[in-house]
């Protein structure tokens, strides 16, 4: 007790074992040197201390002082010891017995009440009141004299006598108030008895004393619940000459429990107290030192005892020097049965409450990894008290829940099974802890065990949440849970410490060995703490959640769903943290996948982050460092590098989805854009297609343009060409949607530049294309020259090419001839403008081809047009180019349909011009056809372009080999014409002559009258 | 004396020390037998629920009292309120066979029931599992002898038991239960549940001592 290095340890200490710890270390001081203490009592925090000189010490435990202070004394009586203190609390009185008289006073400041005194006493008891009526305002007592045993009342003023029974040589007297009735159990000097109060009428028990001839003092020792069946009496017996027995009864008189026997031990004095479930006797047999004898109420066998040699303290050596002067002065006395009593026992009436060096040594916590330790001062409250003469201190037991953790310990020690463990747990759960380093030692333990027997629940233990004075906390530190479930230097990697109670210290290991590979659970425990700590971050200090966070995130997720659920589950985490923290850059190095998968669930999940183009920026970045490195990519997902093509598909996936959903910033989407386009330019523009929004059209435009094909021969190079060709023309339809004045002009020339470089490009405009454009144009002068058909002339040069192109294997070459020709036709309807506007060095690429100079036609002036359209044999646009001065467009077209506007007209050649055109086409014709062709032609011309010419001019223009029957058709058309005419002016000439005849006659009729 | 509750019949095993009436309690109520003798401080008792006629519960109270002589003086305290005495002597000791009046003598002194000449008991001779030569002599003619006597005779139920082997002492005590059960529904007709303190004595009381004392 209280010594450091002599005391208790952990590992001896029994149920049955009682601390004694000082309560008054200054009690020597108040005591004068031949005085000594002769009882005490307490009421609140006031111990009242009886002197053997009749005074009475009133001591007080203030709330902020660690010990009982003097606050008064008294002086009860001359010298006579003080006997009894009785307290009657519900009218804050006291009795107190001294020599042979009883004084009242006042509580709890201990001052005498004038009210006289009662002399003859003997002796005190307090009536147990169990469910009989309590008047408000008053108690009753029993006092007893030589020869009766009086019945009192105390109220706040008076002590009433309320009945006198006589009843001779009380030693002994305690009674019950029950229900029917009002009991006295007492002992004269040879039995004890039930004294009736109602019926006036004693029942004799049986004799505390067979031996005739001895002294012996016996007693009645009240115990148990206070209600009708709970309360007992503990009635002492003398056995033999140095045997004791104990008997127990209710206030009835019934016997409730065995027999109690202490054998050869002497006779105890006022020294036995129940503290259920154990009684504790202090005896001291012959040549013996003294000694506490615990024995057990439930079995009634002894099982502790305790020398009072060894739980004295070193305060208490003066009172073992005066206990060795006391036993050398009681040597020369004759033996006799009365005990000694120069200690004694007491069950006081409130707890009286001091610090426990035993139990602060006990509950001494230890740091890990450090090992330094630390001790709060514990206080324990009991009412067991252990008097010396000089001397005063309390008794308790060890509480339970170190006892349990001792029981535990020894199992986790032996491998015990489950079950042992949940009867500890049990029997832990429910017990009330005095203090909070009991409630935490009980947390702790029962966290042990809960991993043994309940692992669910043990979670639900160890995030418990508790409200403490700074708010709301976890009950047990995340850090030492992480700690139980990790290797042993865990902490000191993580450069932290934790505390547990010392006295688990030594089965921490073979609780994690236990554990083994109990990863899942760790995992869990570190789950539930960041959910918690995503509802309430407050909860734990942010560094220890950054701990667990880390610890969750680099070594617990192993898959991506698991991965996806935690994110989700702590989003306020990832929503205000520096990216650059050590989960990001643990998971950069070791798992980059699951660090893409953060950011994707990230992206998916927060709704309005200042960081979300932060966290799409660097999903962005992770990705495309994979996608561009097959290597990595195959080492990060475990796989070979041939088999991890479906990995990098879905991650350009990702890259391109977060790029159209959450970049905002133009640079950093071009950035990635770009990149992607390197590595898959044909998913890249299907994207760049697929995602024209206005925002992103500049940003497209500049990468398109910083697409530098250095060697068109590659295959990527060409084909990220004809992908970049591909969006510039989906650009330009959707322009053309919105194309409606001059001013979209220059989108129409951009990007009619654009094909003309697509056009002219190497792969392009190749020898093998030229060739087959060579080869088509052959088949179209040709077709014309074979045709023998009945109409002139049948379909266009381009008309001709387009229908040809379904025909051929490349077809991209020759859709562009086509787009050009179209592009050009819709630019000339604005203004006039010449190739070279939009690509200077277009002409020098024609030059030296008559099928590529055919798209320059129609920037010629007109008859050179007309002339160059006749040679490239497509009379067609010839002649549509004589009328119009522009070319037709073709049956199939590309962008016209998308322009909602209607192209403007243009003013076209005067008739002058006209006629001029047609008479060039008509000398080519009949100049430069043969045979049929020439037929045909002279034929189809005079029937489409009769009204150009009058019918002398026409049938001047016939070369004269032509037969006119051909012109039948001609010939008939303009003779009907003729005759129509002719009738017409017959017509009128009739109707003028008889018109003229009738105004004649009319006039002739006129001057009739006139004469008449 | 009304404190106890009456579905409680309270049964007294008194005999010679050493008959084994602490084995017979045991075997009945826990079905447990010790070879170890440890002589009895005082008294204990066990409790057992069991039911007998037309499925009544009862509770049996059953107190096991020290035989030795010294411990005879604290009878009265657990001889109050019984309602059956079984009274217990050793097949292989004669001399605890002759005591059995004597026990039965001690009973009605001390207990004060209302009713000596009806009140219950039973006999029950024990340790029949011993060999029959150390077993007393012409026991049965010796039992009759003391059962049949017609004058202060023990004309009561004879049982032999071995606690040892769990012989017959069920079928006992289920005797021992009727028999304290008609004895309690007796006392309930007679109207002596209401005070069970045979034995009280008149005090005189100084009623017009009333007031302050002071």
């Amino acid at each position: 007790m209280g010594n450091e290095d002599e005391g208790t340890t952990f590992d001896t200490i029994e149920p049955s074992e009682y601390i004694f710890q000082p309560v008054v270390r200054e009690i020597e001081k108040d005591l004068s040197n031949d005085d000594e203490i002769s009882c005490l009592a307490t009421y609140q925090a006031n111990l009242y201390i009886g002197t053997a000189k009749g005074r009475l010490l009133h001591y007080h435990k203030f709330e902020d002082a660690d010990d009982y202070m003097i606050i008064s004394q008294l002086q009860v009586s001359n010298n006579k010891a003080v006997q009894q203190i009785l307290l009657f609390t519900s009218v804050e009185k006291a009795l107190v017995l001294s020599g042979d008289k009883v004084a009242m006073y006042s509580l709890p400041e201990f001052s005498p009440l004038n009210i006289g005194k009662l002399k003859g006493i003997t002796g005190m008891s307090k009536i147990n009141r169990v469910n009989g009526d309590n008047k408000e305002g008053s108690e009753t007592s029993l006092l007893w004299t030589k020869d009766k045993i009086r019945v009192i009342s105390v109220t706040k003023q008076s002590i009433k006598l309320l009945k006198d029974i006589n009843y001779s040589n009380t030693l002994a007297c305690v009674s019950t108030l029950v229900e029917n009735g009002k009991y006295v159990i007492a002992a004269n000097e040879s039995t004890y008895v039930i004294l009736d109060l109602e019926n006036i009428r004693q029942i004799p028990l049986f004799e505390h004393n067979s031996a005739s001839g001895s002294d012996f003092t016996p007693q009645i020792i009240p115990f148990g619940s206070g209600d009708s069946t709970g309360q007992e009496f503990l009635l002492l017996v003398k056995s033999d000459q140095k045997s004791l027995m104990g008997m127990f009864m209710n206030a009835n008189g019934e016997v409730t429990r065995g027999t109690l026997l202490w054998e050869n031990t002497g006779y105890p004095s006022g020294t036995i107290c129940i503290d259920s479930p154990y009684i504790l006797a202090l005896f001291k047999p012959d040549n013996s030192s003294y000694r506490i004898v615990t024995s057990s109420l439930v079995t009634l066998s002894e099982v502790k005892t305790q020398d009072l040699e060894h739980i004295l303290t070193e305060n208490q050596e003066n009172d073992k020097r005066e206990e060795s002067e006391h036993e050398e002065s009681q040597q020369d006395k004759p033996i006799t049965d009365e005990p000694s009593s120069y200690y004694s026992l007491k069950e006081v009436e409130c707890d009286l409450i001091t610090k426990s060096s035993d139990l602060s040594k006990l509950l001494t916590q230890e740091s890990i990894p450090s090992g330094s330790a630390t001790q709060s001062c514990i206080t324990i409250k009991s009412r067991l008290t252990l008097a010396s003469k000089r001397s005063l201190l309390v008794a308790t037991r060890y509480p339970t829940t170190i006892l349990l953790a001792k029981r535990f310990c020894k199992l986790v020690a032996n491998v015990s099974n489950v079950d042992a463990f949940s009867e500890i747990y049990n029997e832990l759960k429910d017990l009330k802890q005095d203090n909070d380093d009991l409630a935490s030692l009980s947390a702790q333990l029962q966290c042990f065990i809960l991993i043994f027997i309940d692992q669910d629940k043990f979670l639900d233990m160890v995030t418990h949440i508790v409200e403490g004075k700074e708010g709301k906390k976890m009950l047990f530190d995340p850090l030492f849970v992480v700690h139980l479930m990790s290797g042993k230097d865990w902490l000191s990697t993580v450069k932290r410490s934790t505390t547990v109670f010392s006295m688990f210290t030594d089965i921490i290991q073979p609780i994690r060995d236990r554990l083994g590979n109990e990863k899942e659970l760790k995992a869990r425990y570190l789950f539930k703490v960041l959910k918690i700590v995503n509802e309430d971050p407050t909860i734990i200090d942010s560094d220890i959640s950054d701990i667990i966070h880390y610890e969750l995130y680099s070594k617990h997720l192993n898959t991506l769903e698991q991965v996806s659920i935690t994110v989700v589950e702590d989003l306020n985490y990832w929503n205000g943290i520096n990216f650059d923290n050590n989960i990001v850059k643990h998971l950069e190095e070791n798992n980059v996948i699951n660090l893409i998968e953060i950011y994707k669930t990230l992206l998916e999940n927060l709704k309005q982050s200042p960081n979300k183009d932060k966290i799409a920026e660097r999903l962005c970045s992770l990705c495309l460092s994979l996608i561009s490195d097959t290597g990595k990519l195959a080492r990060s997902y475990g796989k070979q590098e041939n088999d991890v093509t479906k990995k990098k598909e879905s991650l350009i996936d990702l890259t391109l989805h977060s790029l159209k959903k959450d970049i905002k910033d133009p640079k950093t989407y071009g950035k990635y854009l770009f990149e992607i386009l390197k590595v898959t330019p044909q998913k890249g523009v299907t994207f760049i297609k697929n995602n024209r929004r206005e925002e992103y059209k500049d940003i497209h435009k500049q990468i398109m343009n910083q697409i530098n094909l250095k060697d068109e021969s590659d295959s990527t190079a060409l084909g990220l060409t004809h992908m970049k060709f591909e969006y510039a023309e989906s650009v330009f339809i959707d322009d053309l949607k919105r194309f409606n004045d001059s001013s979209s002009l220059d989108v129409l020339d951009e990007f009619l530049g654009e094909t003309l470089v697509r056009f002219t490009s190497k792969d392009l405009l190749n020898q093998k294309n030229l060739e087959v454009l060579h080869n088509l144009k052959c088949e179209y002068s040709s077709k014309r020259e074979d045709i023998g058909a009945k109409s002139w002339p049948k379909i266009n040069w381009v008309d001709f090419l387009l229908v040809k192109i379904s025909q051929l294997e490349e077809k991209l070459f020759f859709e562009l001839y086509a787009k050009i020709y179209e592009l050009i036709l819709i630019r000339c309807r604005f203004k006039t403008f010449a190739l070279v506007e939009v690509k200077d060095d277009i002409e020098e690429k024609f030059e030296n081809n008559a099928n590529l100079q055919y798209l320059l036609f129609m920037s010629l002036d007109g008859s050179k047009k007309i002339e160059k359209l006749l040679e490239f044999s497509d009379y067609q646009n010839a002649e549509y180019a004589a009328i119009k001065d522009v070319l037709v467009f073709p049956a199939k077209t590309f962008y016209l349909p998308h322009i909602s506007v209607k192209l403007p007209r243009n003013e076209g050649p005067t008739n002058n011009c006209i006629k001029k055109n047609l008479i060039t086409i008509f000398k080519f014709y009949s100049e430069n056809f043969v045979e049929d062709q020439r037929l045909l032609s002279i034929i189809h011309f005079l029937n489409n372009y009769e009204k150009h010419f009058t019918p002398l001019e026409a049938l001047g223009m016939i070369p004269k080999d032509i037969p006119i029957i051909y012109l039948k058709e001609y010939l008939d058309r303009i003779f009907v014409d003729y005759n129509i005419k002719h009738t017409d002016i017959l017509f009128h000439k009739a109707i003028g002559k008889a018109d003229s005849k009738f105004m004649k006659k009319l006039s002739e009729n006129h001057a009739k009258e006139d004469s008449i | 004396m009304s404190g106890r509750k009456k579905t409680l019949l309270k049964v007294i095993i008194l005999g010679d020390s050493g008959v084994g009436k602490t084995s017979l309690m045991q075997q009945f109520v826990n079905n447990k037998f010790s070879h170890q003798y440890k002589a009895t401080i005082g008294a204990d008792f066990l409790t057992k629920e069991i039911s007998i006629d037309n499925n009544k519960q009862v509770t049996l109270q059953i107190w096991d009292t020290a035989g030795q002589e010294r411990f005879q003086s604290l009878g009265v305290a657990f001889y109050r309120g019984a309602d059956c005495c079984v009274l217990c002597f050793d097949v292989t000791n004669e001399k605890s066979l002759n005591n059995l009046s004597s026990w039965k003598d001690e009973f009605l002194v001390q207990s004060n029931v209302s009713n000596p000449q009806d009140f219950p008991f039973i006999i029950i001779g024990n340790k029949i599992d011993v060999d029959d030569s150390k077993k007393i002599p012409s026991l049965q003619k010796k039992l009759s002898n003391i059962t049949s006597n017609q004058l202060g005779g023990l004309n009561y139920p004879v049982f032999e038991t071995s606690a040892k082997d769990a012989i017959n002492v069920e079928q006992a005590f289920e005797v021992v239960a009727k028999m304290a059960l008609q004895q309690e529904e007796l006392n309930d007709i007679n109207g002596g549940v209401d005070d069970d303190y045979n034995d009280a004595i008149n005090i005189h009381l100084e009623s017009d001592n009333y007031g302050c004392a002071c």
